[in-house]
């Protein structure tokens, strides 16, 4: 059975399509999930706030949500853009450019349901300050959306990659390992940073005064969860953006894909401990004010440590891009 | 239990966002029109409408679920999920056919409900509080 | 276009070196963030100890590192070796 160009072109759109939306939706469904099922709680323990939790329930949700939004967008991008295609690596492009949203949103849509989650037992606890939970919350859940945007950004440019130029054999593995290394990436430094934004809303209806230090060491370990998203860009834009000479061995493309696979999953576990280290930091902070310098600094080395394994991952796909 | 009170409470809030995302996209589609943008004023305004029937239908299956059976109360929210990314898909389809209406457009209507939540609580809320 | 032996193994051993890597840098990530987490735990209850406590997790750290350096290790020898 002959395969026409076109015809491969379509199966990657249409596959990468479908994968975006499903892969993208699991992260947004549990984090909704996780948000319903604390509201219940807390409804069940005050059900004359009903109004003030179900109200922050649907802040909480919508912000969660936004992550399948930006899956939706890629997939309906995906499925009716049909771009005049003359070589085989359209075809790879689409197909990564599904996989790369896909992966990235289901850290961040589970990552802000854990704020939003939090928040609804906050009110319980402290219904006088709810504005101010509500603002932190928004403030943690919209840092978690940061991984997807990266993911986002690098599923439009592998789809507007103007690839009639390049060398087919091995930029295909190039752009898949793009489209991997982020997606993947994304998936740890979502999680990580939830933990840290859910942290700070208990902390704050713990102690409402320390409001603004917690804020502070919870936007600090969030940013460093999101170094490993940002190695994961960094290696995607260089396996994007470097010429690869033609080749007609398969050595040369499996490197390439390799980088991909290697910053992608080691991109993971690093971005999950640093969200842990910050989730205990945040948390100590709002109990013991007094300790938040120590803390904060024991919190940078702990995150600095971890992130170590995201540098070694970070060196390997160097070496498998620029050495071999 | 006054659920009634406090069901006009989270009414009031949805309404409250719904109007200033309607008006802030109107405004735009305004200055827009003026610089002779029709597509983007169109996009930005049909994003807009569906990002609001979103939002409301979110709130509204809410009420619709509570108090029933287990099984219809799990069937009630997959068909409202189901419908809400039904909803949503139709204004990227619509971008993507015709060109009178701008894609980019429409993606930043879709997102205009977030936008206004995340603007009225971190900037507008503390800015008020602090007079 | 005939694949030759030697370019399949030179092809397996770069995927390999690009999962052991990716895959091995999971868990001590994972198992350092919860070390430090818990060590910020300690600091917060006990202040008064955060030299002690900080330099425990240091070695803590460091012995869960070492799996990471192990994938490391694998990884550059399937690079440069095989």
């Amino acid at each position: 059975m002959p395969f026409d160009i076109q015809t491969v072109v379509s199966i990657a759109s249409y596959g990468g399509a479908g994968i975006c939306m499903g892969l993208g939706a699991v992260g947004a469904a549990l984090g909704v999930g996780y948000t319903g099922g604390l509201a219940n709680k807390a409804l069940s323990q005050k059900p004359e706030a009903s109004g003030t939790i179900v109200k922050n329930m649907l802040i909480g949700q919508a912000i969660a949500e936004s992550a399948a939004i930006f899956a939706l967008v890629i997939a309906v991008l995906l499925i009716y853009l049909s771009p005049p295609a003359t070589n085989l690596l359209t075809a790879s492009a689409l197909g990564a450019a599904g996989l790369c949203m896909g992966f990235g949103a289901i850290g961040s849509g589970v990552g802000s349901g854990f704020p939003a989650g939090e928040v609804c037992l906050a009110i319980v606890r402290q219904p006088a300050i709810s504005g101010r939970l509500t603002t932190n919350m928004l403030i943690g859940s919209a840092v978690c959306q940061t991984p997807a945007i990266f993911a986002m950004v690098v599923a439009l440019m592998l789809m507007f990659l103007n690839v009639n130029n390049l060398s087919v054999n091995p930029t295909w593995a190039a752009l898949l390992g793009a489209g991997l290394s982020t997606g993947l990436a994304a998936i740890g430094s979502g999680l990580g940073g939830g933990l840290a934004g859910g942290a700070s809303v208990s902390g704050i209806a713990r102690q409402p005064e320390t409001f603004g230090k917690v804020t502070t060491i919870m936007l600090v370990g969030q940013a460093v969860s999101q170094t490993p998203a940002i190695f994961g860009l960094l290696v995607s834009f260089i396996l994007m953006f470097k010429a690869f000479p033609e080749t007609t061995s398969i050595a040369a493309p499996m490197a390439l894909l390799g980088a991909g696979i290697s910053m992608g999953f080691g991109g993971i576990g690093p971005g999950i401990g640093n969200g842990f280290t910050a989730q205990s930091a945040v948390k100590w902070v709002a109990r013991n004010v007094e300790a938040s310098g120590i803390l904060t600094r024991v919190m940078l080395v702990g995150q600095a440590v971890s992130q170590s394994t995201a540098i070694y991952a970070m060196v390997v796909s160097l070496v498998l891009i620029f050495v071999v | 239990m006054e659920t009634t009170n406090q069901r006009a409470e989270v009414d009031r809030f949805q309404r409250r966002i719904c109007f200033w995302a309607m008006t802030c996209a109107l405004v735009l589609a305004f200055i827009f029109l003026f610089f002779h943008e029709k597509s983007l004023a169109k996009g930005i305004v049909l994003g807009t409408c569906f990002s609001i029937i979103n939002f409301f239908l979110m709130g509204k299956s809410i009420y619709m679920i509570l108090g029933r059976s287990r099984a219809k109360a799990n069937a009630m929210g997959l068909m409202s999920i189901l419908s809400r990314y039904f909803f949503l898909a139709i204004p990227l389809i619509i971008g993507m056919k015709y060109a009178s209406f701008n894609f980019v457009a429409v993606v930043i209507g879709i997102f205009a409900v977030q936008i206004v939540i995340l603007v009225d609580h971190i900037v507008v809320r503390p800015a008020m509080s602090e007079r | 276009m005939a694949i030759e032996g030697a370019e399949l193994v030179k092809a397996a051993a770069f995927i390999g070196a690009g999962l052991a890597m990716g895959l091995g840098a999971i868990g001590p990530g994972v198992g350092e963030g919860f070390v430090g987490g818990k060590a910020c735990e300690a600091i917060g209850k006990k202040p008064e100890e955060a030299g002690l406590l900080t330099r425990t997790m240091l070695v803590a750290q460091a012995v869960s590192e070492s799996t990471g350096i192990y994938s490391l290790v694998v990884a550059l020898l399937l690079l440069f070796v095989v």
